[in-house]
Order: C-alpha cells, then sequence, then structure tokens
C-alpha cells in the first residue's frame, strides 16, 4: 500500500498551489459564492442550450474521405499553446509533451511514442506538408548548417517544418491529414497539415501567456473595410521562450506578423474572391556563453536568426449559374528568408593540428592551426520560394450520380541566393575541422510541376451512399541536369478512397449512422536541394608529416581529393498507405476506427559508399635539413605508393520506414446535468525504421601500425521496431452559464517498446585495399586481420526494451467574465503522475517527471 | 684482500646463523686504515607483514662515499655489520617466507648518505616490498597535460617515463606500453572469465618500443621519457613543456580525418600493434584507467599476439542491466607485466582494472573526476634513497597509492 502510495508521485507544493489558483480562477471569485444547490441548477438550466454541443476542445475526427483529425478555434483556446508543436497532443496516439524550443521540432504522424529524432529517417517529417491558407511552406531550399555537432539538433535541414515556428494566435482551423490526402496536395509522403487562419471581422483580441519557459503575447483585429465585403485581418504575436528558466543566456524567440485582406466582389454573375496576406515570421535562437564562468571571460555565442517574408493570394472566381463549373482559382505564393547563423568562439585546441584546406586536388603543403584564436562563422541562407496553381472545380450532378471534378497545375521555384558558410577556412569553428564553405547561390534552382486530376463521384442508392474518390497526381522535377535519373522523369500518385454510408439503423429511439470506409494511394516527396546538390568532399590523406623541432624545417603534405558527392541515382521518396475505417454515431456519441498501414521504402538517408585512393607515403628518414638549410620537399624524397579505402556517405534512398497500427476516437455526448463530455482517443503504433539497402562498414581500428585496410558489407538490417499504444481519456466540462470550462485528460501510455533488429554481424564479403570484392569465408573468419570485420553483437541487443505504463493528469481550466470580454485560462500537465517503478535485467527502473503549468489571460475589446 | 668479521645486533630479525660467507671486495689501500665499527641496524617491515617471517636469501651493499670501497654482506647476518668509520649509500634486497606458507615475498631497502663514526654508529633499515623483476618502471606520468590556451583543458603535452630502477643497465627496446581497457571507475560486471582482473590484463592499445631488444640501453637510475607529441609545446603555449627532448613519441598516422597528429623526425616513433582508435591514442586525461610495461616472451610478434591474445568479452553494463560484448580488446598475461600501474580520481575509484599482484592500491591525481586542477600535474614515483652503487632508487612497493604522489610540473 505505501509502496502504491509512493508511486502515485503528486507534483510538489508549487503545483498544489498553481492547482488550487486554477480552481479559485476557473470558478471567478464571484462563483465561489454560489451555493452548491444554485450550481446544479445553473449546470441544468445549460443543457437546455444548443450551443453547448459545439463547444468542442478537443481534435474532431473529419467526416471526409480519409481519417483526418480538426482543430478549432476552441481546442486551441483551451489547449492553451505556445506552437503549433503543442497541437499534436490532440491527435489519435498524442500525448502532452513539454515544449522543446532549444531544439528543431519535426512532425512526426502515425509513429510510436518515445522514438528519438533520427537524421536517417527524417523523411517522414519532410514529407510531411504544411499548407497555410493554401499555400504550402517549403523547406526545400533550407541548408543552413554548422559543423559544431552539439548544435545540429537545433538545425532542420532535410527534417521539413519547424513547428517552434508557427504561432497558433492567428489560426482558426486545422485540418490533419493523417490519411490519404487529395492529390490536390502533394510533395508529402506522410500527412497533411492545413492550416486555415483567421479571416473576418472581429474584436480587438490579445493573449497572454506564461508558463514555465516562456512568455507569449499576441494582439489581433478583423477589421471591416469601408469598401463593401472587404475585411481585413491583422495579428501580431511575440514568445520568449528560456530553455532553462535559470539561464536567460539561452533562449529562442518569436515573432509573427500577418496583414490579411478578404475582398469579394461579383461581377457579371461571377462571385469573386480575393484573399491575400502579407506575412512575416521571425525566429530569434541565442545561446550566449556566461563570461562570468569563462576563463577568460570571452563571449562565445550561438546565434540563428531567421526571418522570412511571405506574400500569399489566392484569387477565386464562382459563376453564380453555370451548370458544370463551380469554381476557378489560382493560387500563388512567394516567401523569402533572410537566415544568418552566427557562432564566435574561442578555441583552444588541445593538440597541435595540422590544417589541410587547399581546395585544389593534388599534393598540398598544409599549416598548423594556432593554439588560440577566435573563431568567427557564419552561415547567411536567403531562400526564396514562389509557387503558383492554377485549379478549377466541376460539378455535375444526376439525381443518383453527383460528380464532383478537381483539376490543376502547380508550378514551385525555389532557390537559395545565400552566401552559405561565410568564414577563415583557417580559423575553423571546431578545431581540425577542415570543410570547405560554397556559397548556396551557387546551387541551381529547383523546379517542380505538377499537374492533377480528381473526380468524386456520390452514389446514391436507397439508403446506401458510396463516395468514391480517385485521383492521379504527376510530379516532375524541372531543369535538372540530364544526369540525374530524376531528370525527365514524371511520378504518379494515384490515391483512391472510398466511403460508403449504408443508411442508419434506430436504436433506443436514435438513429445509428455508419460509414465505413478505405484508401490507397502513393505519395511522393522530392528530394531537398541539399540532397541533389550535396556539398564536395575534401579527403586528404597524410603523405609527408615532419614537425621538426626546427620550425623552420617544418612540413606537412598531403594527398586532396576533392569529390562530387552526388548521387545521380536519387529518386524521390515514396510511401505507399492503405487504411480501412469504420464509424459508428449514436445519439451525439461517435466512434471512430483506423487500420492503416504505410510503406515507404525509399526514404532519404546518407549511405556509405566505399571509395579507394592512391597516395604516397614520402620517407624523410635519410633528409639531413641542416644540410640543406630547409625541411624536405617530397619530390626529392623515396615513397612508396599507398591504397586506402575509405567509406564516404551519399544520400541515397537506403531508409525503409514502416507504419502500422490503429488509432480510435471515441466522442461522447455531452452528458446532462454535469454537462461533461468523454472523449477517449488513442493508438496502437508500430513503426520500423531501418535500412533497405546493404551496408559498408570499416572498423574504426588499428592494427600493427595502420588503419585495418579491409571494409566489409553486411547485409544484416541495421533497424529498431518501435511499438507504442495509448488511451487518453479527457472529460470536458461546459457551464455556458458560468462561462466556465474546464477539463481532466487523463493520458495513459500503455507501454512503449523498443527492440532492435536482428544481426549476425559477419560480413558477406569484403574488399581489400586493391578493391577487390571477395566472398567472407572460413578462411577470412581465421585470419587475424580479417577477423576483425566481425561485428559482435550481445544477444541483449536484440531483446525489446519495453517501458511499462504511465499516467498522467493534466487539468484546463477557461472562465470568461465580463460578457467574454476577459478570459482566464489556467493549465497544470502531469499534476499527477502515475509511473510504476519497473525492473529491466534485475535493475529497478524508477521514473520521475515534474508538472508543466501555464496561465494565461485572453482580452476582447 | 682483507676479510672482516662482522657482529650484527638486530633487533627486529630473529637471525638465523647460517655457514655464513663474508664477502668483502675492492679495498687494497691497507695503509691508511680507519677504525671500523659495529652498526646497530634497525630494521622495520611494512605494514601486514607478519612477525616470525623468515629470511630466505638477501644482501646488503655499502659503498664508501669517500674512497669508493664497497662491502657486500648476505643476509641474514650472521655476525652483524662492521663497516669502517665513513659515509654509505646502502641497499638492501631480501627474500622471505611468512610462518605457515611457503610464498616467498621480496624485500628492499635504501639507505643514503649513512654516517658511521665512533658517534654514529646505527643504521634503519626500512624494507619495503619490491618485485625483483621490476627493473623498469613508470617513474613519472603526466597524462593530465597542461592548461590548454584558455585554461578550460589540458593539452595533449603527456608523457611518461621508464625508469631504470635495478643497479643494473636495462634494455626497454620490446618493452610494451599498454593502457587497460576498463576504466577504474567501472561498475559493470565482466562476465567472460579471461578478462575478470585476476586472470589476464585486458588492454585497448599495444605500443612497443622499437628495437632488436639490445637497442635502447637504460643505464641504472636513468629514464627514458616517451611523448605523445615530441614538440616544444612551450612555443605553443605559455607554461607548457618541452618534449623535444623526449627519447620515443607515438606517432599515430591518421591517413585521413580531421584529427591528426605530429611526428618529429628527430624523435623515433613507438611501433603501435593495436589501437582502439583510428586517429591519435590519447592516455586517459581523466586519469583512470590502468598502465603496464609488458616484456612480451620470446618470439611474440605482433601477428601473433593479434591472433592469440584476443580478449572480446561480455559483460553486465551496470545502468541497464544488459549483457553486453566488449570488443577491440586484448588479453596479458600477468607473468609478462614488469610493473603496472593503477590511475584513478579518489571520488570515482571502484576497483583497480590490474590484479592487487601487480598494483595493490592506485596513484590518485585528484579527488573529484575532471577537476580542472590536475591539468599541470604529475604523479612522481617517490624516490626510496640511492642504492649503493649511487643510483637514486624509487619506491616501488607494487602499491601506486604509497609510490607515487602528485607534484607540478613547473
Amino acid at each position: 500500500m505505501g509502496k502504491e502510495l509512493e508511486q502515485i508521485r503528486i507534483g510538489f507544493t508549487l503545483t498544489a498551489a498553481c492547482f488550487c489558483t486554477a480552481v479559485a480562477l476557473a470558478y471567478g471569485s464571484g462563483a465561489c459564492s454560489v451555493p452548491l444547490a444554485n450550481l446544479s441548477a445553473l449546470m441544468a438550466d445549460s443543457v437546455m442550450t444548443d450551443s453547448i454541443q459545439e463547444v468542442v476542445v478537443t481534435a474532431r475526427e473529419v467526416r471526409h474521405s480519409t481519417s483526418a483529425s480538426l482543430i478549432g478555434r476552441m481546442a486551441m483556446r483551451h489547449l492553451q499553446p505556445s506552437s503549433f508543436s503543442d497541437l499534436l497532443e490532440l491527435l489519435p496516439g498524442g500525448v502532452s509533451k513539454d515544449p522543446v524550443m532549444g531544439s528543431f521540432n519535426s512532425i512526426g504522424l502515425r509513429q510510436a511514442a518515445g522514438m528519438s529524432p533520427d537524421a536517417d529517417y527524417a523523411t517522414s517529417a519532410l514529407g510531411t506538408s504544411f499548407m497555410i491558407d493554401g499555400v504550402p511552406i517549403s523547406t526545400g531550399a533550407n541548408m543552413q548548417t554548422s559543423p559544431d555537432a552539439s548544435r545540429t539538433d537545433r538545425l532542420g535541414t532535410g527534417k521539413g517544418v519547424d513547428m517552434r515556428s508557427i504561432s497558433t494566435d492567428d489560426i482558426e482551423r486545422v485540418e490533419i491529414v493523417r490519411g490519404i490526402p487529395s492529390v490536390e496536395y502533394g510533395e508529402l509522403t506522410s500527412g497533411l497539415v492545413n492550416i486555415k487562419r483567421k479571416s473576418g471581422e472581429s474584436r480587438l483580441e490579445a493573449r497572454f501567456k506564461a508558463d514555465t519557459q516562456s512568455q507569449l503575447f499576441y494582439v489581433g483585429k478583423g477589421f471591416r473595410m469601408p469598401s463593401d465585403r472587404w475585411v481585413l485581418n491583422t495579428g501580431v504575436s511575440y514568445l520568449d521562450s528560456k530553455i532553462d528558466p535559470r539561464n536567460n543566456r539561452e533562449n529562442f524567440k518569436r515573432v509573427n506578423a500577418s496583414l490579411r485582406s478578404d475582398k469579394r466582389w461579383v461581377v457579371k454573375g461571377w462571385n469573386f474572391a480575393w484573399n491575400a496576406s502579407l506575412n512575416y515570421t521571425g525566429t530569434f535562437e541565442h545561446d550566449e556563453a556566461d563570461p562570468d564562468l569563462t576563463v577568460n571571460n570571452t563571449i562565445d555565442y550561438y546565434r540563428n536568426d531567421r526571418h522570412s517574408f511571405a506574400w500569399n493570394s489566392t484569387l477565386s472566381l464562382k459563376p453564380t449559374a453555370h451548370p458544370l463549373l463551380r469554381e476557378v482559382s489560382l493560387v500563388s505564393g512567394v516567401s523569402y528568408g533572410d537566415e544568418t547563423l552566427h557562432q564566435r568562439k574561442h578555441v583552444a585546441p588541445q593538440r597541435i593540428m595540422p590544417l589541410p584546406v587547399s581546395t585544389e586536388e593534388g599534393s598540398n603543403y598544409v599549416g598548423y592551426l594556432p593554439m588560440l584564436y577566435l573563431a568567427d562563422y557564419k552561415v547567411d541562407g536567403r531562400p526564396l520560394n514562389s509557387f503558383v496553381k492554377g485549379s478549377l472545380r466541376l460539378l455535375h450532378g444526376n439525381g443518383a450520380l453527383t460528380n464532383g471534378f478537381k483539376a490543376g497545375v502547380e508550378w514551385t521555384v525555389s532557390k537559395n541566393y545565400g552566401r552559405g558558410a561565410v568564414y577563415d577556412v583557417e580559423r575553423p569553428l571546431v578545431a581540425g575541422n577542415n570543410s570547405r564553405p560554397r556559397a548556396f547561390k551557387e546551387i541551381p534552382a529547383m523546379h517542380q510541376l505538377s499537374a492533377y486530376v480528381e473526380d468524386e463521384a456520390k452514389l446514391y442508392a436507397g439508403a446506401h451512399v458510396l463516395t468514391l474518390t480517385a485521383g492521379l497526381r504527376a510530379t516532375q522535377l524541372l531543369h535538372l541536369d540530364s544526369r540525374y535519373v530524376l531528370h525527365g522523369k514524371p511520378y504518379l500518385d494515384p490515391r483512391v478512397n472510398l466511403v460508403w454510408n449504408p443508411g442508419s439503423s434506430y436504436a433506443g429511439g436514435s438513429a445509428v449512422s455508419y460509414e465505413i470506409a478505405g484508401g490507397f494511394g502513393w505519395h511522393t516527396k522530392m528530394p531537398v536541394a541539399a540532397y541533389l546538390y550535396p556539398d564536395r568532399l575534401y579527403s586528404d590523406f597524410e603523405q609527408l608529416n615532419y614537425y621538426h623541432s626546427e620550425e623552420a624545417f617544418r612540413v606537412m603534405n598531403v594527398r586532396t581529393y576533392v569529390e562530387d558527392m552526388t548521387n545521380y541515382g536519387l529518386k524521390a521518396a515514396r510511401n505507399f498507405k492503405w487504411e480501412v475505417r469504420g464509424d459508428v454515431s449514436w445519439r451525439g456519441n461517435r466512434l471512430s476506427v483506423t487500420y492503416f498501414r504505410e510503406d515507404m521504402k525509399d526514404g532519404f538517408r546518407n549511405t556509405g559508399f566505399v571509395h579507394s585512393y592512391t597516395y604516397n607515403r614520402y620517407d624523410a628518414s635519410a633528409f639531413d635539413p641542416y644540410t640543406a638549410g630547409r625541411g624536405p620537399l617530397i619530390g626529392e624524397l623515396p615513397f612508396t605508393e599507398e591504397r586506402y579505402l575509405a567509406i564516404r556517405s551519399k544520400v541515397t534512398n537506403g531508409s525503409r520506414t514502416l507504419k502500422e497500427g490503429v488509432e480510435y476516437t471515441l466522442q461522447s455526448c455531452r452528458f446532462p446535468i454535469v454537462n461533461t463530455r468523454i472523449t477517449v482517443s488513442g493508438a496502437y503504433f508500430a513503426t520500423t525504421n531501418c535500412n533497405s539497402q546493404a551496408l559498408w562498414y570499416k572498423p574504426s581500428i588499428i592494427v600493427n601500425n595502420r588503419e585495418l585496410q579491409y571494409v566489409g558489407l553486411y547485409d544484416d538490417v541495421d533497424g529498431s521496431r518501435y511499438r507504442s499504444f495509448n488511451t487518453n481519456f479527457f472529460f470536458d466540462t461546459d457551464i455556458p452559464k458560468l462561462r466556465l470550462n474546464f477539463s481532466l485528460g487523463i493520458q495513459n501510455l500503455w507501454f512503449t517498446s523498443r527492440q532492435t533488429m536482428r544481426r549476425d554481424g559477419v560480413p558477406v564479403k569484403y574488399m581489400d585495399s586493391g578493391g577487390t570484392i571477395h566472398d567472407y569465408d572460413e578462411a577470412a573468419l581465421a585470419d587475424p586481420y580479417l577477423k576483425q570485420l566481425v561485428r559482435h553483437y550481445s544477444e541483449a541487443t536484440f531483446d525489446e526494451m519495453k517501458v511499462p505504463s504511465s499516467t498522467t493528469f493534466n487539468f484546463k481550466a477557461t472562465k470568461s467574465f465580463w460578457n467574454e470580454r476577459v478570459a482566464l485560462a489556467v493549465y497544470v500537465n502531469r499534476l499527477i503522475t502515475i509511473e510504476p517503478d519497473y525492473k529491466r535485467y534485475g535493475i529497478t527502473i524508477r521514473r520521475y517527471s515534474s508538472p508543466y503549468f501555464g496561465m494565461e489571460v485572453n482580452i476582447k475589446i | 684482500m682483507t676479510f672482516k668479521k662482522i657482529i650484527v645486533k638486530s633487533l627486529l630479525v630473529p637471525m638465523v646463523c647460517a655457514g655464513m660467507a663474508i664477502v668483502a671486495t675492492g679495498c687494497s689501500d691497507d695503509d691508511n686504515v680507519t677504525e671500523t665499527y659495529s652498526v646497530e641496524t634497525v630494521e622495520t617491515m611494512p605494514e601486514g607483514v607478519p612477525a616470525g617471517y623468515t629470511v630466505i636469501s638477501g644482501q646488503l651493499a655499502c659503498e664508501e662515499l669517500n674512497t669508493g670501497k664497497s662491502y657486500t654482506f648476505i643476509l641474514p647476518l650472521a655476525n652483524g655489520l662492521r663497516v669502517p668509520a665513513g659515509t654509505y649509500n646502502m641497499s638492501a634486497t631480501m627474500t622471505v617466507t611468512y610462518p605457515g606458507n611457503d610464498a616467498e615475498h621480496s624485500f628492499r631497502a635504501v639507505v643514503s648518505q649513512q654516517v658511521v663514526s665512533a658517534q654514529q654508529h646505527s643504521v634503519t633499515l626500512a624494507w619495503f616490498h619490491y618485485n625483483p623483476g621490476n627493473t623498469l618502471v613508470f617513474g613519472e606520468i603526466y597524462f593530465a597535460g597542461s592548461p590548454n590556451a584558455t585554461g578550460t583543458n589540458g593539452l595533449y603535452d603527456t608523457y611518461f617515463t621508464v625508469y631504470n630502477n635495478s643497479d643494473e643497465v636495462q634494455y626497454a627496446d620490446g618493452l610494451a606500453i599498454v593502457e587497460s581497457k576498463f576504466v577504474n571507475t567501472t561498475t559493470d560486471r565482466i562476465l567472460t572469465e579471461a578478462n575478470r582482473r585476476e586472470a589476464n590484463f585486458t588492454v585497448q592499445t599495444v605500443y612497443v618500443i622499437p628495437g632488436s631488444g639490445r637497442d635502447v640501453a637504460v643505464s641504472p637510475g636513468e629514464s627514458i621519457k616517451i611523448a605523445d607529441q615530441a614538440i616544444d609545446w612551450s612555443a605553443q603555449v605559455g607554461g607548457a613543456l618541452d618534449h623535444t627532448d623526449a627519447d620515443f613519441e607515438w606517432y599515430d598516422e591518421v591517413t585521413t580525418g580531421t584529427i591528426r597528429d605530429t611526428d618529429n623526425p628527430a624523435v623515433p616513433n613507438l611501433d603501435k600493434w593495436f589501437s582502439y582508435s583510428k586517429t591519435v591514442w590519447l592516455p586517459s586525461n581523466q586519469c583512470n584507467r590502468s598502465y603496464a610495461l609488458v616484456r612480451f616472451p620470446e618470439g611474440m610478434t605482433a601477428e601473433k599476439f593479434l591472433s592469440e591474445r584476443n580478449g572480446e568479452y561480455q559483460y553486465v553494463n551496470a545502468a541497464t542491466g544488459k549483457t553486453l560484448n566488449g570488443t577491440n580488446a586484448y588479453l596479458i598475461d600477468y607473468a609478462w607485466i614488469i610493473d603496472g600501474v593503477n590511475l584513478c580520481t579518489t571520488e570515482d575509484f571502484t576497483e583497480t582494472a590490474l590484479s592487487a599482484r601487480i598494483d595493490a592500491g592506485y596513484a590518485a591525481i585528484s579527488d573529484k573526476k575532471a577537476d580542472k586542477k590536475r591539468f599541470g600535474r604529475k604523479l612522481v614515483r617517490k624516490r626510496a634513497g640511492v642504492s649503493a652503487e649511487g643510483n637514486t632508487v624509487l619506491m616501488d612497493t607494487d602499491n601506486s597509492a604509497s609510490d607515487f604522489e602528485v607534484v607540478s610540473v613547473k
């Protein structure tokens, strides 16, 4: 008993205090005086109000041709998010997470909980398309990098959209398509995030939020303009987030501002609607060293400042009366980014570092790094993306059969005009780093042309309704060098969704409606510019190392190889998905269950290739520098020719991501009297990440003075299988009379598991330094050198690592005052956590977590 | 030749009188006859040695510093110690057995500048454990390095010395310097029998001093210096060391990569038989691994060693409880080790990688792990005294905790 009690770790006093404040706030100072009898009367009274069914503070399963979640304004207000990342909690399988503002936030739809991001399996995130008011956010020309390994998780080349940068305040609703989206949407493999921003006249709204890490301010208003049917919306938000509240030198700041215009008019029987917006997003990531803590009071810093300006426009024409044509529209968008990554660091190497930095191929003499210098490293990125899409919609109705037809053409261009890394190559940020920079603007622009056609046929047969959506999308990169496999290669994405509504039956006097649906489809994501046009690789082979005690005699010579690392065979990543869905509704209660399977066999990753090099090893042992009065020159020394095998990585389509699972959502009606709605949602996810091609590996060991001169080829599957299963119970209560809305979320993560896939570690082939490939046989196993190629794995490596259940209680409340002019809201995540200790290999593992909380005030004037 | 009979009164050692050979050497100058004195020997034994031990054999050498005459006595002293007046360096070794056990234990004692006169005729022999095979020992170990230019980290101006602690010339070529695979702060449990610390010494690097066996002579009381980079570090960073006088450096040829080494043409390189790393070998900067000097048996080659002494093993990871494989490990037979040193920081010590037979304790550079105060500090073997031959004898009790002291390199 005592142990159980111990396992229920209630948040410390601070949380308790916060909770009390929350309750007090929620009921308001006036509410406290309402006698209990009156309270229930108020509640009973409010049942009469029809509008309460409209209050949805969770994600709703969209009644759509595929599985998708809709998150509305109310849900966002109740959730009190800091950035778009927080919304994902509402999806089936989602659990609340604390904001992580110190690193790139990439999206991971339909994947097991507890997976850590891995650059080799980022295609799922890259292949989730974010659309804002019909215009996609393009990240194809983003190339910001840093050689400083401690910063890589802050950067997002090839990882898609950084959700930290998206503010939720101007969002009216978000539809997250987890299943098979319409062919109207392309450049995606895994999902679609379709954001619709607020439009329409509104009062001045302001929001101020504070949580453990951050403060957020927002002001927005919708203006009715003097001219007819013209509305202007504007919003500005500012987020100041500290990664660690105790350290104000490391922070993430974000500014979002937009001016959106919605103008409508009618000309000769045509309804014109023109939506245009001017948008700014700025993110500022700073991490500075504290001069009081550094030895020489130096200020070393990392700053990554990104400004993005975007112009979006949608012109739509709808005929007032046309037998077929419903809409013609032209969507365009231009965005320009000004990104500066600036890192300054005092570098004090611990060794004498030879520094080969020549960009010329051949033999080069090399200098040495000083023992203290100031590295000033800048990356200048200026991605420009433009997007134009023309589309039309037709509708043909014929009694029992209606056909909705869609077609469109889309053209995107992305190009980075930045100067790339700008720094003194002889003063690198990381001692010994010998990369040679190149300007991003040298990389050609990427052009992409897509077209789609889709037909949505609705067949009414008695009580049955059958909806078949079938579409085809073609995508192709243009102006690509003919050496690329992608040159002139169109990708065709057929996608089909079928929905069958078999009509209603009756139970308990109310209609029970059913929906059975399913679909399949291919989804294609083209590689980003950084994958198609990688940096050249510079390899420097040591030929002569002559570090004489006399400085004047010192000589170091390397053989420099400059290689183009372009993988001309790179293809697009393709994901094949299929799913089946069942949906039952009865008296405002709805159960929706989806089974899905997605298999992407050609995700992008870095794969090793064996490259063979030759260089000379010069012998200066007979050279007398005192006689010569100088150090040796390679031309006068005897040498032996050496061969060397190295593994060099290129971007390939070598990653496989297999996602499988069941998503479910049960949403009850709002129970009378208590005014509470119960939402039960969750998912079972099984995700496998592995390589889909054989891997080369060279052990990094030295035997008998030399690096091992063999490379092994392993057909092992280097991957892991992750699983998770969760159920979230969400009780939300809405009392309109009190203008009070509060909820308790109980999030149960029944288990998470990770299992490394079995490997035997014995190569199937090996390559000798001459480049000849041999079978790896018994004789090889006996050879003292060749046996070093065997990779040893203990049995435990392949054990399933299962973490048992964890349950958290999250509380949220919103209370409005003064005719809804002021609303106060509060949330506490992990108010209570139940995370039982568990044993693994005889070791007891205890889990601890602390609550996370925030408050906000919303004002409408 | 003069034979001198000597009576010794021993206070501590129960003397077993045997048919004694009294050996006296040197001294033919009889014109100047000096008074001889019976010297009382006071002996102290290290802690833990049981009373009632038996001296099996031993020898005490006394060298008079003014005349250069030397006198050697067989232990146990049959007739006491009797020498002419003078100033002496004395060195003594003996082998004893403990009661009820046949195992032999070796001890050594040295006394420097001992005056024997009418007023002074008592000498203290402070016996310490020693391994007669430890002719070459680690003299100094500097693995923390000097502070780098910002003082935030240690430089790799690291080195160690191999000292000849005997009275004969020793040859260092063929000697291997090995680094332990296991950190002395580990709580992992080794499952493989051969890798248990009592069975073999598991190592991750094997560097060998090049030569045919008679090329690198180290005179008694002299040492050789082996540095990571044999360069003048003081020209690079103030306060760092000058290693241009090093006898060897370990040069790690990094064919391609970012961290490279330097090769001083004037300083020969060690042979690299095996290393777990394809870049440079950096000895434990936090000073928490173990090191040994190894004399391989006759006929051992790199190929033979690599094919016969592979020491891959299984262990239970203490943090996760998982049974894992340890790779890049080779086994050293304890019989091959001539000196070994465990290094560790006091607060983190768990167990030594070397068997207590080689080193019963460990030398600590600092109490705390990664203590920045360790930069600029080296571990130096304490001086025991001067041998009769006039060579400085370093403490070698096979317990690094008492043999080494922390000294600033400045």
